[in-house]
């Protein structure tokens, strides 16, 4: 389970970029975090995957927080966005090993693991070519399954059907309907109202380094008097943006 | 420590896995201090006299003892002759030619037969000039005197190289010759070297968001940038003592005695000379590799990274001209982080090095070093 109590985070001394939000993600449930660009969800993804400190307020993945049992939430969390571009030179195969060792998996384990999710994801075919010879639907891929390696219970992607294709965007959110029912909490931040209505079992809308709604479709639709999920999203924005 | 032999393995076998990437580690240093080695001293020769090449002596009034001489040592030696009697000389002089030929580096020769004197005529104001003189003198004339005193007018033999009981002399010219360019550009080499291999490993992978990914890896995120470190300092230890043999192989080959050669021939270090070298290279790398890592987590644009990362080479560049215009360094000069290991590398070519030199290098890198790791750790939140 995650749990986010009060996070605030400030770059600059006059600044907050996140403002005390709070909220839990129980076990098989994705939570989704819908906002514009620069409403801080990356920064608080990144809270989250503890790449950075949150000011002031405390995050706890399975009750460990990061200060105390960093490398132990490590090996709880998968984190993923689209920004990452895996070393050119490269093959999805050698990362894998790669990672793998930096994981602590026993070479069989790694091997069966890697046929199975290269299997799943559709790498086979290209796991020996370079990073730099695979289109960006490929290297997302790789770049899901390198994340995925040690079958973390908690998984945060950041925008994670961003730039690919349909073909790959339908694989990419089976994929993680899949590891929901495995019963994996999973926390995904997104600006595609499909993918949010589609996957989310609960939704955040953050505006301004605050979360302004919350709940699941039908009932933020519902309170905001909307005739869909988009709609109620542009009126909870206005209802809520500041213009600075 | 599992976590950071997995990092530098990993490192490692990353350039080793692309020609491209171990060619531009490996060999392009060494062949980029080849080239800087034989290009300086014609740059030198230009900024100096205002000619790229070497101008031949110029000979008045030789005897033909002399000429003789020269044609049997003809290929032994770098120069070659003009030769011209004392009434051109004259007409020369009088036309103003001799002087402009002068500030251009050729050398003039003046046999006086009635003293039995030679005069060696050179531009003063060029220190390449004036080692050219000297170099010929030494080369050239005290063998030519030598065996008019010892055999008589004509019979002579030439001195040919002994490696018994030339090599010390040769050595001690060589070593001396070398001490003024070898160090700096050595030390040079490895922070570049060190540059573009952290901007891959730190700057690049930060950019590209693969350094997030190892950050959320079960390894302490000092474990990895340490693992970095190591790697980069290792493959830059490596490619330096490649630079290193390449220096000698050249060394060796180079049969000229050139005055104005940056690699002479017969450069020569005892083991115990060659250790020391051997220490301050990983020590200087390891130092270089904290600067570069400091630098890029100081910042957070690439193009800035870039740009900060390439301010130590002005240094090293001002350095490298400053050691070629000095002699022995001062004791405060092997204290200086950096520096000093141009100070240790240039007393070991001098033979003038002593080990409190070496200590006070250890001392001031080492700790320079750690200061900076852990500056960059607190800054990264990675002693939490």
């Amino acid at each position: 389970m995650i749990s986010v109590n009060d996070v605030h985070k400030s770059y600059t001394r006059n600044k907050e970029t996140i403002k005390g939000v709070s909220f839990e993600v129980k076990d098989g449930m994705i939570f989704g975090l819908l906002g514009p660009n620069g409403a801080g969800k990356t920064t608080l993804m990144q809270m989250i995957s503890t790449l950075l400190s949150p000011t002031s307020g405390s995050i706890t993945i399975d009750g460990l927080n990061a200060k105390d049992n960093l490398l132990e939430i490590h090996k709880r969390i998968g984190y993923l966005t689209t920004e990452v571009r895996l070393d050119p030179m490269s093959t999805p195969d050698k990362l894998w090993d790669f990672f793998g060792e930096l994981y602590g998996i026993p070479r069989e384990q790694s091997l069966a693991r890697k046929e199975e999710l290269f299997g799943k994801l559709g790498i086979m075919p290209f796991k020996d070519k370079r990073i730099n010879e695979l289109s960006t639907g490929m290297k997302q891929k790789a770049s899901i399954a390198i994340s995925l390696i040690h079958n973390p219970p908690v998984i945060i992607f950041d925008e994670p059907t961003n730039g690919l294709d349909i073909l790959t965007s339908k694989q990419v959110t089976d994929y993680l309907l899949e590891l929901k029912n495995e019963g994996h909490s999973i926390i995904l931040s997104t600006h595609i109202f499909s993918v949010a209505e589609s996957l989310c079992d609960e939704i955040a809308i953050l505006v301004d380094g605050r979360i302004v709604a919350q709940g699941d479709v039908e009932s933020l639709t519902r309170q905001s008097e909307a005739k869909n999920f988009e709609e109620a999203f542009f009126k909870i924005y206005v209802e809520h943006h500041v213009e600075e | 420590m599992r976590g950071l032999l997995i990092i530098i393995r990993w490192e490692i076998s990353r350039i080793y896995s692309n020609w491209r990437r171990a060619v531009a580690t490996f060999v392009i240093p060494a062949a980029v201090m080849m080239v800087a080695l034989c290009i300086f001293p014609y740059l030198i020769n230009y900024m100096l006299t205002g000619s790229v090449s070497e101008k031949p002596v110029t000979i008045v009034n030789a005897p033909d003892t002399f000429i003789e001489y020269i044609e049997q040592t003809k290929g032994t030696t770098v120069y070659t002759y003009n030769s011209m009697p004392e009434e051109e000389f004259t007409e020369l002089w009088e036309s103003g030619e001799v002087v402009k030929q002068l500030k251009s580096g050729t050398l003039f020769v003046i046999f006086n037969s009635n003293t039995h004197s030679v005069y060696v005529g050179c531009n003063g104001n060029s220190s390449i000039a004036v080692s050219k003189a000297e170099s010929f003198m030494e080369v050239v004339m005290d063998p030519f005197n030598d065996s008019l005193a010892a055999q008589g007018q004509i019979v002579y033999s030439m001195d040919g190289f002994n490696p018994v009981t030339k090599l010390l002399d040769y050595r001690s010219g060589a070593n001396f010759g070398a001490a003024r360019v070898i160090p700096p550009v050595i030390v040079l080499l490895i922070y570049y070297c060190i540059y573009s291999l952290t901007s891959d490993m730190f700057a690049s992978e930060r950019d590209r968001g693969f350094y997030d990914k190892l950050l959320m890896t079960p390894v302490s995120p000092k474990s990895i940038m340490l693992g970095k470190i190591i790697a980069s300092t290792i493959l830059v230890t490596g490619a330096s003592y490649i630079t290193f043999i390449f220096l000698f192989i050249s060394s060796w080959l180079n049969r000229s005695n050139s005055s104005t050669s940056l690699i002479p021939f017969g450069l020569f270090l005892l083991p115990d000379q060659l250790a020391v070298i051997a220490v301050v290279i990983p020590v200087t790398a390891f130092l270089c590799a904290a600067i570069c890592v400091n630098i890029i987590f100081s910042i957070r644009r690439m193009q800035d990274v870039i740009l900060n990362l390439q301010m130590p080479l002005i240094y090293l560049m001002a350095d490298l001209f400053y050691q070629i215009f000095s002699v022995n360094p001062g004791w405060l000069e092997f204290t200086i982080p950096v520096h000093g290991s141009i100070a240790v590398i240039k007393a070991v070519f001098l033979s003038e090095y002593k080990a409190w030199q070496l200590i006070c290098l250890l001392v001031s890198s080492i700790g320079f070093t750690i200061l900076l790791l852990n500056k960059t750790f607190k800054k990264e939140g990675y002693n939490r």
